[in-house]
């Protein structure tokens, strides 16, 4: 068991430096200059092109690379050349508005799934099977921003009941701080749960088709204790990792939601920062979020293990 | 008629899913010789127009017709669903392959790629490959075929080491027979099911994909018509026309329905539990 | 909270605090929308616009100002003379103070306006300052420029946002926490979402901000701006709207809009060392082959107005050509066949997505285009290649881009400019007019130079974007046109 774990994590920390090669390599080849960028049309090419050099531009890519790599390990992912700050503090800054985001998504969509999806199993091949797959199709159907946008119209406009966009910050209190990422987590959440709901839906089913289900239902347990107590729990195993998986979706979903409700998250800095080619910026964001999925899917991964001992790779 | 097709026809769910399916590919191939009128003629005075019997679904903001732009973004959707599905299908297969196949230290560092690669959601990857190349819908679906890419690898590994060790593969190699036909005649067949199904769970996916990324100004290039485009356009003259966002949001719903309904149909025609 | 008797103090407090605050007037606030994010708030360091919206004639003030009617007025110099108009002197006004309580004083000017000169300091416009040969100092209130040469741009230099005045001791927070002499004081920056300002109580005008706060927040998406101001959640939005909803909301009793003259140019420009734009027939044809009213009513519903060279409306040598070469497609297909393309040609048109209006204005070109026989491919590459490849390389046939500066006639006077326009005739008139103080022959220089762009046709000229401002019903003191990029606010308030 302890050998297994050593090789997942082994095999975790060598992802990241395939991660961390992936990023940068794709961002460096990146052909817009970012010292013109800054410059804009305006400035002169004298101008940009001290500003290239004052930024270091202009050294070999590998010594980019390693210099880069070791900084990043120590936590310095370089300073943002729009704001001035260290990214990593950058980053840091921008966690209390999109890891609640994503936490807040990721409860809306539990909260949705595990009804719908345990009530589609329940009523397998009849109407309301049907009923909540099609429904809940729909819901992946409408893109985020348009779900997003719908959302503002009536809550926001219409009822006045949260804000438009924006965010105060936690300082200001648990209520404004919440009112405002209700409707994206909504969106991303809500609307999204169709993937989990199938999950559920097809976990219950296994479940029910076990042996230990039908002794259960043949010692004469009414459905609700055999559901309640013996199909539940042991469906959540992959729900579970479904529910993982997806919170690693729900961090990139967010991307466009911060757009349209103008929160200042991660997937904001991570735009504003491609457009204004802040590299040190890209680099950080990218490297931050994809190892931040792949941290979550090797967390799952071991919980799988650790809670179904039936599981063991080879 | 084999008892298969006899069950597919009678299979509600599959039988629908195949009918929305079919239409969303005739109607592609149809566009291309023939729309009701020029998707690309403009008239600004006819501009943001609710349906009338010149306009069934009423025009844009620069008075194209909705409805001959939302058949001629049926094959721009179907062609990302297509090639994105197919990018990721075709490398993460032949990932998977050789990943399963020769095993060993050559099986770890591709599972390590292919975990990395998870962590690059289909947006990200767009974003950056935006970024660096000129933005399109091809820079689009090779992004957003990339992100397919670990889930058909693994697939196709877990396939192929389940396969591995069965009786008629061990028959076949202890025949004499080579690698490569081992797989591509006895794995392959066997594990083609689960990709097909994956291929229509991943195919709406893709065509939203797009739509995210032309919101986000990436994307398809106008003038020429994509339902993600048309969605996100909408936006601007919802006060104005409300129809606007209607038809292409119905037309991306239809396709996200109907290709989730193959694939369940075929899930339950194909998995042997219930043959 | 970790005890209910802090819980409780505090409460008291608040309560307190509230009851003191209800005696006295409350306090006047405004948020502003826009849609960029300032790349750090250093006037000096980059020439974006979305820093002089912040602090722009807010935070940071000129010698000369431009002033809502595009006129050069003094400002933080009293008053100026010149004999020869080589030597400038400068009398700046007493008593006025940094944000950090110093007097500013003419040595603060100097050192200002050499660090701008100075290349090591990357000032992104240094040849604003060319022709600067020496700044001296006579006492604190009163400084000399020495100039090489008769400029005549030199005073609206001074006014640009570039030339503002700071503390010299501030230099190193001049990115992150701006100081200088305007009626309104950095207060805070949350990275993302808002910048802050707070009035400046020791403001030289009496009267002066009219505001205690302003807050500006970043909201990208014009939907997102759109729901905000309809929520009550912001009061004005300066920018971000598209014509499409300001054209809504003027029909809403509850706002009051602003359409006004900018010194943006929309302009379709042609690269005129490229064939065939080398051949000024085809680039005249295309000038014909554009129906420029249809682009301003498809592309901007009828919002903005109609140019026919490079230089705006707000100019005060403006000419309003923009009838000059009205469209006519069967001249422009005369035209294209004297040059050799009888059955028209293929070309690529770049556009960035960053600007919507260069989008929508290039699809209706491409519409336009076509009925003349040009096959155009509409290419949308983002902002960061559009200045990599198009604006410093030149690799490009046709684009379309908003050119903001005011004054930014002289970008035609430059043969290496991404245009590729080489006229000798052209820069000598400009180079003269650089010389001429005197306002009729300047004016005469400058008619001449817009019908001589007439002629040959670099570019078409499409139109002048609007400013589009959106307030509630009840804030008042907006400048209607914006000759220079600012958002100013000093004499901003709510009606009573």
């Amino acid at each position: 068991m302890r050998r297994y774990v050593l090789r997942r994590v082994a095999a975790f920390v060598a992802t990241l430096f395939a991660v961390s090669l992936l990023v940068f390599v794709v961002v460096r080849v990146l052909p817009g200059d970012p010292a013109l960028l800054i410059m804009g049309t305006q400035g002169s090419p004298e101008a940009t092109a001290r500003l290239r050099h004052a930024m270091g531009l202009d050294r070999p890519l590998l010594v980019q690379y390693v210099d880069w790599l070791g900084r990043a390990l120590r936590g310095d992912l370089g300073v943002s050349i729009q704001y001035d700050l260290p990214v990593s503090r950058l980053i840091v800054s921008r966690l209390p508005v999109t890891l609640p985001l994503a936490l807040l998504a990721a409860l809306f969509m539990t909260l949705t799934a595990l009804p719908f999806g345990l009530y589609a199993a329940t009523r397998r091949g009849r109407a309301g099977d049907y009923l909540t797959m099609i429904v809940s199709q729909l819901g992946i159907a409408v893109p985020s921003f348009w779900s997003g946008l719908l959302l503002i119209l009536l809550f926001s406009v219409r009822l006045g009941w949260v804000p438009s966009g924006g965010f105060e910050g936690w300082s200001q209190g648990l209520g404004p701080a919440l009112q405002s990422l209700l409707l994206p987590a909504l969106a991303l959440g809500f609307f999204q749960a169709a993937v989990l709901i199938r999950a559920t839906r097809s976990a219950v089913l296994e479940v029910l088709g076990e042996d230990y289900v039908r002794t259960a239902r043949a010692k004469g347990l009414s459905e609700r204790r055999v559901i309640g107590r013996h199909t539940f729990r042991n469906a959540m195993i992959p729900v579970l990792t479904v529910t993982g998986v997806q919170l690693g979706q729900l961090i990139a979903g967010s991307i466009v939601l911060e757009s349209v409700f103008a929160l200042p998250g991660l997937g904001r800095l991570a735009l504003g920062a491609i457009a204004a080619r802040d590299l040190p910026v890209v680099q950080g964001v990218t490297l931050f979020m994809a190892s931040a999925i792949i941290a979550i899917n090797f967390v799952v991964d071991l919980a799988y293990t650790f809670l179904d001992p039936r599981i063991r790779y080879e | 008629m084999s008892r298969l097709s006899r069950r597919a026809l009678h299979h509600a769910t599959f039988a629908l899913g195949a009918a929305i399916t079919t239409l969303l590919v005739l109607t592609a191939a149809a566009s291309f010789v023939w729309t009701p009128t020029d998707p690309l003629a403009m008239s600004i005075a006819a501009r943001l127009e609710g349906p009338s019997a010149a306009h069934p679904f009423g025009t844009d903001q620069f008075g194209r017709d909705i409805l001959a732009r939302v058949i001629a973004g049926t094959h721009t959707s179907i062609a990302v669903g297509v090639i994105a599905v197919g990018i990721g299908a075709v490398v993460g297969v032949l990932i998977g392959i050789l990943s399963g196949y020769v095993g060993g230290w050559l099986d770890e560092a591709l599972m390590r790629l292919i975990d990395a690669i998870q962590g690059f959601p289909a947006i990200l990857s767009a974003l950056l490959f935006s970024a660096v190349f000129t933005p399109g819908i091809a820079i689009s679906m090779v992004a957003i075929g990339i992100a397919f890419v670990p889930i058909f690898a693994r697939l196709t590994r877990g396939s192929f080491l389940e396969l591995r060790d069965r009786e008629f593969v061990l028959a076949a190699q202890a025949l004499g027979a080579s690698a490569p036909r081992v797989v591509t005649c006895h794995v392959l067949p066997n594990t083609l099911p689960p990709l097909i199904i994956q291929a229509t769970t991943s195919f709406p996916v893709a065509v939203l994909a797009e739509a995210a990324l032309a919101y986000l100004g990436l994307g398809t290039q106008p003038p020429y018509p994509s339902w993600g485009l048309m969605l996100k356009d909408a936006q601007n003259f919802l006060s104005m026309s409300p129809w606007f966002a209607l038809f292409p949001g119905g037309a991306i719903a239809l396709t996200v329905l109907g290709l989730n309904l193959l694939g369940d149909g075929l899930r339950d025609l194909l998995d042997p539990k219930t043959t | 909270m970790r005890r209910p008797v802090t819980s409780l103090i505090v409460l008291l407090l608040a309560v307190g605090l509230a009851a003191t605050g209800a005696a006295a007037a409350p306090a006047s606030s405004l948020v502003v929308q826009t849609s960029t994010e300032p790349p750090g708030l250093d006037l000096t360091a980059s020439p974006a616009s979305a820093i002089a919206a912040v602090v722009f004639y807010n935070i940071q003030e000129c010698l000369v100002k431009v002033d809502a009617h595009g006129r050069l007025v003094p400002w933080l110099a009293e008053r100026w003379h010149t004999t020869d108009n080589l030597n400038y002197t400068f009398f700046l006004r007493r008593g006025v103070r940094f944000h950090n309580g110093r007097e500013m004083k003419a040595a603060d000017v100097k050192f200002v306006v050499e660090r701008a000169m100075n290349p090591e300091t990357k000032h992104p416009h240094p040849k604003h300052y060319e022709s600067i040969s020496a700044i001296v100092v006579r006492d604190d209130s009163t400084i000399t420029f020495v100039l090489k040469n008769v400029d005549a741009m030199f005073l609206w230099n001074l006014a640009r946002q570039g030339s503002v005045i700071y503390p010299r001791e501030a230099v190193g927070t001049l990115k992150t926490a701006p100081l200088g002499t305007g009626p309104f004081k950095f207060a805070q920056w949350m990275p993302g979402d808002r910048i802050v300002l707070e009035r400046n109580p020791d403001y030289r005008a009496k009267g002066l901000p009219k505001l205690d706060r302003v807050t500006f927040r970043f909201i990208p998406d014009p939907n997102g701006a759109l729901a905000a101001l309809k929520a009550g959640d912001i009061d004005v939005s300066t920018f971000g709207l598209g014509p499409e909803h300001v054209t809504e909301l003027r029909k809403d009793p509850r706002f009051t809009a602003i359409v006004g003259d900018t010194t943006n140019d929309v302009i379709l420009a042609m690269n005129n060392s490229r064939k065939p734009y080398s051949d000024v027939r085809v680039r005249r044809a295309l000038t014909y082959a554009i129906d420029r009213p249809e682009i301003l009513k498809g592309a901007m519903f009828g919002l903005g107005r109609l140019l026919g060279t490079n230089v705006d409306p707000l100019n005060p040598y403006f000419v309003d050509l923009a009838n000059a070469m009205p469209y006519d497609a069967t001249k422009a297909k005369k035209l294209l066949a004297e040059a050799g393309y009888p059955n028209g040609f293929d070309t690529v048109l770049r556009v960035a997505p960053q600007y919507y209006y260069t989008v929508r204005t290039g699809e209706i070109v491409t519409n336009q285009l076509a009925k003349v026989g040009i096959r155009v491919k509409l290419e949308q590459i983002e902002w960061g290649q559009w200045l990599a490849r198009v604006w410093k390389e030149a690799d490009y046939d046709l684009t379309i881009i908003g050119h903001a500066e005011a004054w930014d006639i002289d970008n035609y006077a430059n043969p290496k400019y991404y245009f590729r326009y080489d006229s000798p005739k052209f820069q000598e008139l400009y180079r003269t007019s650089l010389q001429t103080l005197d306002d009729k022959a300047r004016r005469e220089l400058f008619v001449r130079m817009q019908h001589m762009l007439v002629e040959d046709a670099p570019a078409v000229w499409l139109y002048d974007y609007p400013r589009l401002l959106v307030t509630k019903k009840g804030v008042q003191g907006f400048w209607k046109d914006l000759p220079i990029p600012s958002v100013d606010l000093s004499e901003v308030s709510w009606a009573k």
